[in-house]
């Protein structure tokens, strides 16, 4: 609720709920078949050096909530968007038909280089910042999950200005189903025959990523499919930066980069994170067993930001968009063929 | 408490059709939840517990938000819910009657604190009238056109500053017509009904060190 858009082999619901959590996907299927039960940032943890201020963004304890805007209103803080900006309704925008709403839904057609896709954006206004929401679901399967910044910035203090961006996505992906699921960690070791490997995790549990090993995390059904695969989508991060804390003696904000929790109905959506997210480990992947369960997984998506204060980012901060990336392994049987609008059409 | 569904077959059938038929449905699919939303209110206030809870209490419904559920075991379809926030500003905490919409029922009332969900109306209505009542921002209601901005404010969530907690919204004040001017601005504490300080709300007016 509110919206459904049918497109790229897609059928993708979303909405924006009123307790300021920001744009919600959910009932994504991809060729017919389930794999996101429900998913979004629900919050954004900010803090600046120094300490002061750190902020969570978003739902809940402790954080200042989204406030959609239309998708025409400017780049720009939050008092400097006039009236007639701010969005009324959660439906699909339109100049004529629904000139209130919050939703931008685009159908791209494919061409050279990429599929048919479907785009799926809101921006929303928090005090001085703004952000973006945006999710792009691709023809062969990918989905792109993107954060943008936008607005201003909070002060031009230079020592302390600085500051990290660590947005949370909570995703539900219930592979062609709910329950079964288990999740498990990429591992490349070395170069050696066979020194690529799948690690189970078994339990609920904080997992931070390796660059030195290529780390990426996998959710699958674990009912094989007839040629014995197991339908997943892989998660593949797309961070600028370690958790904090791990390397140094500094504060830390952020300490993991994935969660596996269990799926509980109506529970731990975020909203009891404070300004840090300890919550998510001590409270949500509290070690009960998750092989075989429906599984939830929250990621952080993390991004230093360093203000060019008397440069580029003077008024506002030109958008900018981080992004990671899910992509299906053996969700289907064999290579989607005319994807690209080549001479022939592609993969042949 | 009613029994009876809060959401019809046809009506669960017609919101399926609008949905995917954005953006023309988009209206007839907002006037539709509306609909649905307005009669479960109704029936989260009529609950003797919800009632229970809210006597003597200065409260308001400030948003209904319609989802689905998983299956449970033995069950082929979502469960179709609604949560229905209601602010308690004497002790500044939400609280959310779930409500199944088929069955009619208040499955659940939940108590949120933390929680700042989006503005009434009523609400921005009151906020407005509390800060034009304030000596500082009497004089915007010399404007002939004037219109507010407004969401929840930073100051609820700054622990140093008195509204950290409370209900509290950022007012904007804009002039009307064609090209509106920013004119004003405002914190109200709703939940003391009081203009509170805005220097949580990220300096607004404050232009960048070093620039003209």
């Amino acid at each position: 609720m509110p919206g459904t858009v049918n497109f790229a082999d897609w059928s993708v619901s979303w909405s924006i709920p009123t307790t300021g959590e920001g744009l919600v996907i959910s009932f994504a299927n991809f060729k017919g078949t389930r794999v996101l039960y429900r998913a979004g940032a629900p919050f954004v943890l900010v803090p600046y050096h120094g300490n002061s201020p750190t902020f969570k963004d978003g739902l809940g304890h402790q954080g200042a909530p989204f406030t959609p805007v239309k998708p025409t209103a400017p780049n720009a803080p939050s008092w400097q968007i006039p009236p007639i900006q701010w969005a009324t309704n959660d439906n699909q925008y339109d100049p004529v038909a629904n000139p209130g709403g919050a939703v931008m839904v685009e159908q791209i057609p494919h061409d050279l280089l990429e599929p048919d896709k479907v785009v799926i954006w809101a921006k929303l206004q928090c005090a001085n910042y703004q952000y973006v929401h945006r999710w792009v679901f691709h023809a062969d399967g990918a989905i792109h999950a993107e954060a943008g910044l936008g607005g201003r910035l909070f002060h031009f203090n230079l020592s302390t200005m600085g500051h990290i961006h660590n947005f949370y996505f909570r995703l539900d992906l219930d592979i062609a189903g709910a329950g079964n699921n288990l999740v498990q960690r990429f591992a490349h070791k070395g170069n050696n025959p066979s020194d690529d490997q799948w690690l189970d995790i078994n339990f609920e549990s904080k997992e931070t990523a390796d660059p030195n090993t290529y780390t990426k995390w996998r959710v699958l059904n674990k009912a094989p499919k007839p040629n014995g695969l197991n339908r997943s989508y892989e998660l593949i991060p797309g961070s600028d930066g370690a958790p904090d804390g791990i390397h140094t003696s500094a504060s830390t904000y952020s300490r993991g980069d994935l969660w596996v929790v269990l799926y509980k109905p109506g529970a731990e959506d975020g909203a009891d994170v404070g300004v840090t997210d300890d919550v998510l480990t001590t409270k949500y992947a509290n070690g009960e067993a998750a092989n075989g369960q429906d599984v939830v997984v929250w990621y952080c998506l993390r991004h230093h930001h360093q203000p060019r204060q008397l440069g580029e980012e003077t008024i506002v901060v030109p958008y900018e968009f981080l992004s990671f990336h899910l992509e299906p392994r053996d969700f289907v049987d064999g290579t989607i063929r005319n994807l690209y609008a080549t001479t022939p059409p592609s993969p042949l | 408490m009613s029994q009876a569904r809060l959401i019809t077959e046809s009506e669960e059938s017609r919101l399926t059709e609008l949905e995917q038929g954005q953006p023309e449905s988009a209206e007839a699919l907002q006037a539709l939840i509306e609909e649905i939303k307005t009669r479960t209110v109704r029936a989260a206030l009529d609950d003797p517990q919800v009632a229970e809870r809210l006597e003597g209490k200065r409260s308001r419904v400030v948003g209904t938000d319609l989802r689905e559920e998983k299956p449970r075991d033995g069950e082929r379809i979502e469960t179709r819910l609604a949560e229905v926030g209601i602010y308690d500003y004497d002790d500044n905490v939400l609280i959310v009657p779930i409500i199944d919409l088929r069955n009619g029922v208040v499955a659940a009332i939940e108590e949120r604190r933390g929680y700042h969900p989006s503005l009434a109306a009523e609400e921005i209505e009151e906020a407005k009238n509390i800060a034009l009542a304030h000596r500082e921002f009497q004089s915007l209601t010399e404007y002939s056109e004037l219109e507010v901005v407004a969401f929840p404010a930073r100051a609820a969530v700054t622990e140093s500053h008195p509204g950290f907690g409370h209900r509290c919204v950022t007012l904007y004040f804009w002039t009307g017509g064609e090209q509106p001017e920013r004119v004003s601005q405002a914190v109200v504490d709703l939940s003391t009904q009081e203009v509170v300080p805005g220097d949580a709300e990220g300096e607004p007016f404050v232009e960048p060190q070093g620039l003209a």
